[in-house]
């Protein structure tokens, strides 16, 4: 079982428990890797942000994220290239079917969140997931959105969910399950997240190692491109 | 002349699952609240015939912690039924699946009491709830 949550938000930007908080709640709940996603407003405060995480002492990996929402693809592409020189996981916020489209396009995003937001279609083609494959980038089922709403609402978002699942179990595309939580109470230990998955039509999650990996080592100067290194 | 069925030998019985769970909640549950907040929950997602297969029972609550009992079967289903409890009454509420087992001494042993050994709650009590 895969322990870890690629997208949660504390009160540096729009969550209400502290980085610190969350990180001692996680430790709790037994995840090993977890990825603090901020909102994207300016670099100088993603800056502030990795430094005030960077203080956290923990056992558990702490990804230094962010979360980019942007009205259309030639803003989004732009914010990407800002962006990935700083943080270690670029996180796209999806629903507006073109944001989709470029951020399974776009090589340099690791993870497209919930792409069946605010949709009445499940927001991802062929295409897309066929992308998302050859450019390594990951679909997010996010636990907020399947909390939200009641009844035949939520039997609706389970149907999008589901419906991008299949089609990424067909293609290969790689799902991964988030919290993507505001405070604790969102927070879900990795077991039932998941079962939640299991039961959506997703056997497992993927190791997202070998990804956080390599962008390390890219932020750090030592991986030029994909083959190539530096070694000493 | 027998009144009751006999009593099915190990191999024709359903295979059960203990659950041992840590609710985590910003004021006092008892019992009853446990149970109705995870019928209704598994009701709710799954149905009358879900609820009918879960086998879903209360095993022992104490302070927050427990161990619920459910068929194999429904296991995942009923991880997910109890994944989307976020409140009874008032109280806001999270359950925390600590582990799941074949024996109720063997979840009582390998969960509850590493649970809290590892002094837990002590840790949860700093961590500020927001509302």
């Amino acid at each position: 079982m895969k322990r870890y949550d690629l997208h949660l938000h504390s009160n540096l930007s729009v969550g209400k428990n502290s980085p610190e908080e969350m990180v001692r709640f996680a430790e709790i709940l037994g995840f090993r890797t977890i990825a603090f996603c901020e909102h994207y407003s300016g670099i100088t405060k993603l800056k502030e942000w990795f430094a005030e995480i960077e203080k956290i002492d923990t056992s558990i990996d702490v990804v230094k994220g962010v979360e980019i929402i942007e009205k259309n693809p030639v803003a989004l592409k732009k914010t990407i290239f800002k962006v990935r020189r700083y943080a270690e996981l670029v996180c796209v916020h999806g629903g507006d079917y073109t944001i989709n489209r470029e951020a399974c396009r776009n090589r340099m995003v690791d993870v497209l969140a919930h792409p069946e937001l605010g949709r009445n279609d499940p927001g991802l083609d062929e295409f897309c997931v066929r992308s998302a494959v050859e450019n390594d980038v990951l679909i997010q089922v996010n636990f907020r959105l399947l909390m939200k709403g009641y009844g035949k609402t939520r039997a609706r978002v389970f149907e999008l969910v589901s419906e991008n699942i299949r089609l990424c179990n067909e293609l290969g595309a790689k799902v991964i399950i988030s919290s993507g939580a505001y405070s604790i109470w969102g927070m879900r230990d990795p077991g039932s997240l998941n079962s939640v998955l299991k039961i959506l039509g997703r056997e497992s999650q993927p190791d997202i190692n070998q990804i956080l990996e390599r962008n390390r080592k890219k932020l750090s100067g030592r991986l030029i491109t994909d083959g190539i290194e530096v070694v000493s | 002349m027998r009144k009751a069925p006999k009593k099915l030998p190990a191999r024709l019985k359903r295979k059960k699952r203990y659950v041992a769970f840590f609710v985590f909640t910003d004021s006092r549950l008892s019992e009853s609240d446990v149970v109705s907040a995870v019928h209704h929950s598994i009701m709710e997602l799954f149905g009358e015939t879900g609820l009918s297969t879960a086998g879903f029972s209360l095993v022992e609550y104490q302070n927050g912690c427990g161990i619920m009992k459910c068929n194999l079967d429904f296991l995942d289903k009923f991880k997910f039924s109890l994944a989307f409890i976020e409140r009874i009454g008032d109280a806001r509420v999270s359950f925390i699946v600590l582990g799941v087992s074949g024996t109720i001494k063997s979840a009582r042993r390998k969960f509850i009491k590493r649970f809290l050994e590892r002094g837990i709650q002590e840790k949860l009590e700093r961590i500020r709830c927001p509302r």
